[in-house]
């Protein structure tokens, strides 16, 4: 992302905002789908991101990546989403819609699916957040912690605990 | 690379793969986005002055009923005349007002009632009390010895 066009942005330029969004759609839209994993959860967390990042665009300092800085505010709005339908979070996993499908094989996706996002869906959500990010997202530690809005060292620590427990949960399904 | 490390690189490629199903520039540029119900809402100014002109067409129509619609029985009031301006003296506009047949400061007797006068009022003596000493020795005990032992 150019300076030019986040400055033009930061001054409310239209075209500016569009291309920022188009820039970093998926992003957001992956991030928020892998933390509350419904579509239709993710599409108004991603479009909830975008208002937020318009509205604090002018306070972006530029210290750090737009993308760390704006998958920061995603996580927020995931969490907020989170805290808002706890108790059908759970009801959600179930029906996970097929337009989240990749383009490897059905049989061979859905194993994987399975795994990995079962493991993932188990952990704490902070853990969830940090493994997101640094594997999946594929941040530095820095970039999480910034967007965590922690230290280093916990998600270091975090992650080395999710790790540990997804490695386990493995073992035992193997 | 273990299995492990292979599940979760491929969970990483089809996490990457993902699209947002949709143009997010033009929806929320277009405004189309407040689904979620605790974003910024748009302020209902139409709802405002909408509310603002149904009440001034109400109240023009009221009086504009009470108006037109004289009730009966009523005689119409008879034309005021006019009064010509007459204008006064500067004396006239004195700050104390000066009544017919009436003074403002009472006659016949002092403001101030003087002493030893049928009103003056006087306030009696304090009674009196016997002191603590006078108490103790009528009742026959000295009270410093008392007080010591």
């Amino acid at each position: 992302m150019e300076e030019s066009t986040i400055e033009l942005a930061r001054r409310g330029d239209r075209n500016a905002l569009a291309t920022i969004l188009r820039e970093f759609q998926d992003v957001w839209y992956r991030m928020s789908l892998g933390l509350l994993r419904d579509a239709e959860l993710a599409r108004d967390a991603t479009q909830e991101t975008a208002l937020r990042v318009m509205k604090q665009l002018p306070a972006f300092r530029g210290e750090s990546q737009l993308r760390t800085w704006s998958l920061g505010i995603a996580i927020n709005v995931c969490r907020e989403i989170r805290r808002r339908d706890r108790p059908v979070d759970g009801l959600r996993l179930v029906g996970m819609r097929q337009e989240e499908d990749g383009p490897m094989g059905e049989a061979e996706m859905a194993e994987s699916r399975g795994r990995i996002r079962e493991m993932l869906t188990e952990l704490p959500e902070r853990q969830r957040e940090a493994v997101m990010l640094r594997f999946f997202e594929e941040l530095s530690v820095e970039e999480a912690a910034e967007a965590m809005q922690c230290a280093p060292g916990t998600v270091k620590a975090t992650i080395h605990q999710a790790l540990k427990a997804m490695k386990k949960k493995f073992e035992v399904k193997q | 690379m273990s299995e492990f490390r292979e599940e979760i690189e491929r969970a990483r490629k089809e996490h990457q793969e993902v699209r947002y199903p949709g143009d997010l520039g033009a929806e929320v540029l277009n405004g189309q986005s407040m689904r979620l119900g605790y974003g910024t809402k748009p302020p209902r100014h139409w709802l405002f002055w909408t509310s603002i002109g149904s009440l001034g067409a109400m109240a023009a129509t009221v009086a504009i009923v009470m108006w037109r619609v004289q009730p009966a029985g009523v005689p119409c009031a008879e034309p005021l005349q006019a009064v010509a301006f007459q204008p006064r003296a500067a004396e006239d506009f004195s700050i104390v007002p000066e009544l017919a047949g009436a003074k403002l400061v009472p006659s016949g007797g002092d403001v101030v009632p003087s002493e030893g006068g049928e009103t003056a009022y006087t306030m009696p003596a304090m009674p009196s009390f016997p002191s603590m000493d006078d108490a103790m020795k009528s009742a026959g005990s000295d009270p410093k010895k008392s007080s010591n032992s």
